[in-house]
């Protein structure tokens, strides 16, 4: 009896050995990297899919291209690639079309087809005798499906396909945030090559666990899911489009239409999630994790222009395992801060709530996200309620970098940093130069509002084969912008007149069709169609950088209507709650945004910019640059009268008593 | 358990008391005296003293002073009209047409339907809004269930047999209720227009959904709006010491009422 029980024990000891050995090695696996991020700069060309081994060793699926007549030439090839981003080898695979790679035990499996065939395959590779081979045909149509992604677990090979014929009205959960798509998933065996369809319902795309296991993103009549086992996860995190599981902790990263083009890190069980990197544009066959690593394709920005280009980072460099920053804010704010690692819990308050947490001194809340056309901005600012951010590291060189009238604006008149601002928003009239000339219509910067009226009147009389769009609303709210910015009161001479010429000439809500007309110009100019476009307005910076792609068009100001010829911008800044229990992470944090911000100037919030940029995004520097940010008197008070002067149901005199009364009473109490 | 029943009864009662007490010191005194607190400092993060300087600030103030003026006047105006016409209906409903009291609960009414829906029809029926006279009687409306059921209830305690008397002695219904009904419920009336009083300090959510702004015509402009206003914008210095001169207003109206009460029952 004793023997066996010493039996039992050394044979316990020896499993929790072996698995603790097991954990170890699994917690070792760590890719010995020297940078933060790495481009795998010997990829030339566009990355369809990508795996990585144990050894830090990338495949890629690579697509060419050859222009030939009648139709290009396109195929595949895969390559690999060291840690170093050095090229391996290139593996031969016969001329086939491949979807997707997935690595298991020193093989490479491929989901596509070959010249000629109508259902998709399996290709395995054999790394260590670099035979390519069928490894299993499929039942699936590979011309109405599109392959997705492909995982191994379970020692199945689950790739999943967008089905172009099947029902998408089956859904049970279909909303503005979520659309299916028709995915199917299916599993091939690695043993027997059988290939079988799941019977998960509505998937979306799939991952390998940590254990080895699957982890699928589904849809049910519940909402959207994640499944690891038998348990599910239902998360509200929009429509993910795709995911790579990265601990056993239930971590996993992902990107989704909640910030498109941006990697967040969350955790299975909870709503909770921080952006870590921007500029990504990935989709589930390029979203890998391993060895501590984030491989992915990004045709965007940090100096890489080719499509498609890898890149890798080191998630530790980049995700910060603090506690969540509570981000308040009254009312909405469409700009918000990029999370930097950080894990972010914004919330949209009342004007009341807002008011009734900030007095409270509430240690509950971190960072207020305001906006400078809001009235309790200054209020934060003049009664103190910040938490100085001078000795903050980064943010005095930051503000050094910004235009001299942003840097001012997050001063006190005691020198105290009371913000951080992170986004300027200035009005724009953005127009097609050699079209507005053929049509007659002159926008210039010093364009009066007269000559903005007469361009639309002009426009309205054309055969109207170019779009055109006045944002009346817009306007208005710009003009009055422009005038409170220097005035207390409507009872003046210069403002009767500019209200009388609005109400006659620039009235949206009763005003003349030359006016009120809208039409999708912007949209025929995002779409390339720049003969489409005539003249639009924009609001906002991120929204108007997005045009520098064309080259036709120009930018000028909205038309001043005071003396101050500057332009109105508006303000979208970070104010450190000095009663704040999380204190030194928020600091860090700000910290760490302005590192981000410094690079990625996509606000027009710096004197100093690239000067290899066309016209276009020129003029929009010229704009900024002649600027002034007012923390105006809050809107809410004097337009609901305003509204009633345009639409003739009070007068002018009417009008302007009652705003006026208001005013008062709010500058005086 | 014995130690307990040692204590003598005024004691147990204090002891009883105690809960409550506790109640009031914890939510209504201390955050009192924290109020008190910042109306003498800058600002409650920086909190540097500045002794009276808000008090002053907010006196000098043209629009406190126009809110605590038109407190003053609905006062003034609201609650002798609401006692008026809610003695008067007590009176009938205790002594005179006697089958109106199965309609003694439909006073309570107004005071258990929504703001919001009052409000609507409010509007609907007051479009001019170029005197206070809709706040008013909604003041009135609002308040008359409560003081209806205080004076009713007053009314009914009171000792029939006086009555009797008097009327064998020959006093007429008038000499009746100024000599013996009036008296007899003065402490009621008292505690009716202190209530009033400190409920017209209230009006402030039914005069926001009226004139649906933070900013309404200055004859409805009181100190609710005051100090709600200066909330949103964050100074609450000048919320603290409005509300601080606010509660002395009522303290002193308080006073005055119990030293009237005194010398009454003299």
């Amino acid at each position: 009896m004793k023997k066996f029980i010493v039996c039992l024990l050394a044979a316990a000891l020896a499993v929790t050995s072996v698995s603790c050995s097991a954990d170890k090695s699994e917690e070792e696996m760590t890719f010995e990297v020297d940078s933060d991020e790495f481009t795998y700069e010997n990829i030339t060309t566009g990355v369809g899919s990508l795996d990585v081994d144990e050894n830090g060793t990338l495949y890629a699926v690579e697509t060419y291209i050859i222009e030939k007549e009648p139709y290009d030439e396109v195929y595949d090839e895969l390559h690999a690639y060291d840690l170093n981003g050095v090229h391996i080898k290139k593996l031969e695979t016969g001329g086939a079309a491949l979807n997707t790679v997935s690595y298991h035990d020193s093989t490479l499996y491929s989901i596509g087809c070959s010249n000629g065939e109508q259902t998709l395959s399996i290709y395995s590779y054999d790394l260590r005798t670099d035979e390519f081979s069928v490894f299993a045909k499929t039942s699936v149509s590979s011309s109405s499906t599109v392959v997705t992604n492909s995982v191994i677990a379970d020692g199945k090979l689950w790739f999943t396909v967008e089905d172009f014929g099947r029902e998408l009205e089956g859904c049970p959960y279909d909303n503005a945030v979520f659309t299916y798509q028709g995915t199917v998933l299916y599993s091939c065996d690695l043993q027997s090559g059988k290939t079988e369809r799941s019977d998960i319902e509505y998937p979306v795309t799939v991952s390998t666990a940590a254990d080895g296991s699957l982890c699928v993103y589904a849809v049910d009549e519940n909402g959207t899911y994640f499944m690891t086992g038998e348990e599910k996860y239902y998360m509200d995190l929009g429509y993910v489009y795709a995911f790579a599981v990265i601990s056993d902790k239930n971590d996993f990263i992902f990107t989704s239409s909640l910030k498109y083009d941006t990697l967040n890190i969350g955790t299975f069980g909870s709503d909770d999630y921080a952006e870590f990197r921007p500029n990504t544009r990935c989709s589930a066959k390029t979203l890998r994790y391993r060895g501590g690593c984030t491989f992915y394709t990004n045709s965007y920005g940090n100096g890489l222009d080719k499509a498609g280009a890898v890149q890798r980072i080191k998630n530790s460099s980049f995700v910060a395992g603090n506690r969540t920053i509570n981000l308040i804010s009254p009312g909405f704010i469409m700009a918000s801060p990029f999370g930097c690692g950080y894990s972010m819990n914004s919330k949209e308050l009342t004007d009341t709530e807002f008011a009734l947490t900030v007095l409270s001194q509430s240690p509950d809340y971190d960072i207020c996200l305001l906006n400078s056309k809001l009235g309790v901005s200054d209020s934060i600012r003049d009664k103190g309620t910040f938490y100085p951010l001078n000795e903050v590291e980064g943010v005095s060189e930051y503000l050094d970098k910004c235009f001299p009238y942003v840097k001012e604006a997050a001063l006190t008149s005691d020198g105290e940093i009371w913000m951080l601002p992170i986004a300027v928003d200035i009005d724009v009239i953005m127009y097609n130069e050699a079209l507005c000339e053929k049509y007659g219509l002159d926008f210039n910067n010093d364009m009066t509002l007269e000559e903005l009226i007469l361009n639309a009147k002009t426009a309205n009389e054309s055969d109207k084969s170019s779009g055109y769009a006045i944002h009346g609303y817009l306007l208005n709210t710009n003009l009055l912008l422009q005038y409170m910015r220097n005035n207390i009161s409507f009872d003046t001479e210069e403002f009767r007149d500019l209200a009388r010429y609005v109400k006659e000439e620039a009235n949206y809500s009763e005003g003349e069709d030359y006016f009120k007309l809208y039409t999708d110009s912007m949209n025929q100019l995002y779409e390339g169609n720049s003969d489409g476009f005539l003249f639009s307005m924009l609001n906002d910076s991120l929204t108007q950088l997005e045009y520098g792609f064309s080259d036709k068009v120009r930018a000028c100001p909205m038309p001043s209507v005071t003396s101050d010829g500057r332009s109105v911008a508006t303000c979208v800044m970070l104010c450190v709650n000095p009663a704040s229990d999380n204190l030194s992470s928020v600091l860090d944090y700000i910290t760490a945004l302005t590192e981000y911000l410094s690079a990625n100037n996509s606000s027009m919030l710096f004197s100093e910019h690239d000067e290899n940029v066309g016209q276009y995004v020129k003029d929009l520097y010229g704009i900024y640059s002649d600027a002034s940010i007012c923390f105006n008197i809050s809107e809410d008070i004097y337009r609901q009268d305003y509204e009633a002067y345009l639409s003739g149901s009070t007068d002018l005199d009417g009008f302007i008593t009652e705003a006026d009364r208001k005013l008062s009473a709010y500058l005086n109490e | 358990m014995k130690k307990l029943k040692r204590l003598s009864f005024n004691t147990k009662c204090k002891l009883c008391l105690l809960p409550s007490l506790a109640g009031t010191l914890l939510f209504f005194v201390i955050p009192y005296f924290r109020v008190l607190y910042y109306s003498v400092i800058d600002n409650q993060f920086r909190r540097n003293f500045v002794f009276l300087d808000n008090y002053i600030e907010t006196v000098q103030n043209e629009y406190f002073l126009l809110a605590l003026l038109n407190s003053l006047i609905l006062i003034a105006v609201c609650v002798p009209v609401l006692i008026i016409l809610a003695l008067l209906i007590s009176l009938f409903l205790s002594f005179g047409i006697r089958k109106l009291k199965a309609l003694r609960a439909s006073f309570v009414l107004p005071m258990v339907i929504p703001t919001a829906g009052i409000v609507l029809i409010w509007r609907t029926v007051f479009t001019d809004t170029s005197t206070p006279l809709p706040i008013y009687l909604l003041f009135i409306w609002k308040n008359i269930g409560i003081c209806i059921v205080l004076l009713t209830a007053a009314l009914t305690a009171a000792d029939r047999s006086v009555y009797e008397a008097a009327k064998l002695d020959g006093a007429g219904s008038w000499t009746l209720h100024r000599k013996i009904t009036l008296p007899m419920i003065a402490p009621t009336i008292l505690f009716s227009v202190l209530l009033s009083i400190v409920n017209s300090f209230r009006i402030f959510k039914e005069s926001y959904l009226f004139y649906g702004t933070n900013y309404p015509p200055d004859h409805s402009y009181t100190l609710q709006y005051f100090m709600n206003n200066n909330f949103l914008r964050l100074d609450y210095q000048s919320l603290a010491t409005s509300a601080v001169l606010t509660s002395a207003v009522v303290f002193l109206i308080v006073l005055c009422g119990i030293f009237i009460q005194r010398r009454y029952n003299r």
